[in-house]
């Protein structure tokens, strides 16, 4: 290889230039992992359980709790402002608000009768120009020319 | 060197044979941390420099090498598929690092000081240069570079382990090898 030859000696890279590892190292290290695969499973079976069950049924019961505790506060807490505001409202007040309701819908009444009166005014007499114009004698004059 | 790819390939179908059973499975695995547990180790030293990072390393690939070896499909040879799992976990080691650190202008300057100690690395005053340029590399350029360099690996093996295009791994060494020139230009 051209560029090879241009970088220093390979033996830079020679695991002899490297501090070697401890005495014995590479024969304990068969024995150290196999104390932590036989650690492993047990971790994760204790983990998995954990995990799978009591996780799961603890965030369960902090949800139902949740339920049954704050959902009721709520709906006092929402009551409560409309109670009082109904238990501040007098009598009067609310017989104006009750017959000022009835007279928007008498007013609503009263309009709609007119535009049904006008609307049958102006039927009569767009049937009264029909009938004027059917009397006309050059009504069949005009129909053969057609 | 033919002889030891035999061996090697007979330990390989030795380690798998064993491994198949439930009852040899210790030994299986005994015999692969034997056969391979060296060859990681240097393979790995040269990425991180300290024994101690590299112990966790190795000792985390042995593991998982162990716990994925019964979903091993004989797909590639069981050597390449180990320098594959330690050279992934080498380069998360060195992320997490990094990471860890909040990563400072010269990430490798820690590395670099190892190189000067004597206790962690003997060479001459060229050679500690030499991989004072090599820690200046990108992580993946200088794993490229001593699979190459140092270990002649071929490219097509390199890029099994690797999971890159020979061409992408030419190209890298390439690069990691006109980086080193300069370096030592610059001197």
């Amino acid at each position: 290889m051209k560029e090879e030859g241009k970088i220093p000696g390979k033996e830079a890279g020679d695991s002899s230039r490297f501090s070697n590892p401890p005495h014995g190292y590479f024969e304990d290290l068969e024995a150290r992992l196999t104390k932590r695969i036989a650690e492993a499973p047990l971790t994760v079976k204790r983990r998995s359980l954990s995990v799978r069950v009591i996780l799961p049924l603890l965030a369960a019961a902090v949800i139902l709790i949740g339920i049954f505790i704050l959902i009721p506060d709520s709906y006092e807490s929402a009551e409560q402002p409309f109670q009082a505001r109904l238990e501040s409202i007098s009598e009067e007040e609310i017989v104006a608000a009750l017959l000022s309701e009835r007279i928007d819908v008498r007013d609503l009444a009263e309009n709609s009768t007119e535009a049904l009166l006008s609307s049958s005014d102006s039927l009569l007499q767009d049937t009264n120009t029909l009938e004027a114009l059917s009397s006309d004698p050059n009504l069949e004059y005009i129909i053969e020319e057609l | 060197m033919e002889r030891n790819a035999e061996d090697l390939k007979q330990t390989e179908q030795e380690i798998l044979l064993l491994f198949r059973e439930e009852r040899t499975r210790q030994q299986a695995f005994s015999l692969l941390v034997k056969t391979y547990s060296k060859r990681l180790y240097w393979h790995i030293r040269k990425m991180l420099i300290d024994h101690d990072d590299t112990d966790d390393v190795l000792q985390n690939t042995l593991i998982k090498a162990w716990e994925h070896l019964p979903g091993f499909r004989e797909e590639s040879k069981l050597y390449t598929w180990l320098y594959r799992i330690a050279s992934n976990e080498t380069l998360h080691f060195i992320r997490k690092k990094k990471a860890s650190l909040r990563s400072s202008l010269d990430d490798n300057e820690e590395l670099i000081a190892k190189i000067h100690d004597d206790n962690i690395y003997n060479g001459t005053a060229i050679e500690r240069r030499l991989q004072e340029a090599i820690l200046k590399l990108p992580e993946k350029q200088r794993l490229v570079f001593n699979m190459r360099y140092f270990d002649e690996m071929k490219y097509e093996e390199m890029a099994a382990v690797l999971g890159t295009s020979e061409g992408a791994l030419k190209a890298s060494y390439h690069h990691a090898v006109k980086k080193i020139e300069k370096f030592f230009e610059r001197d």
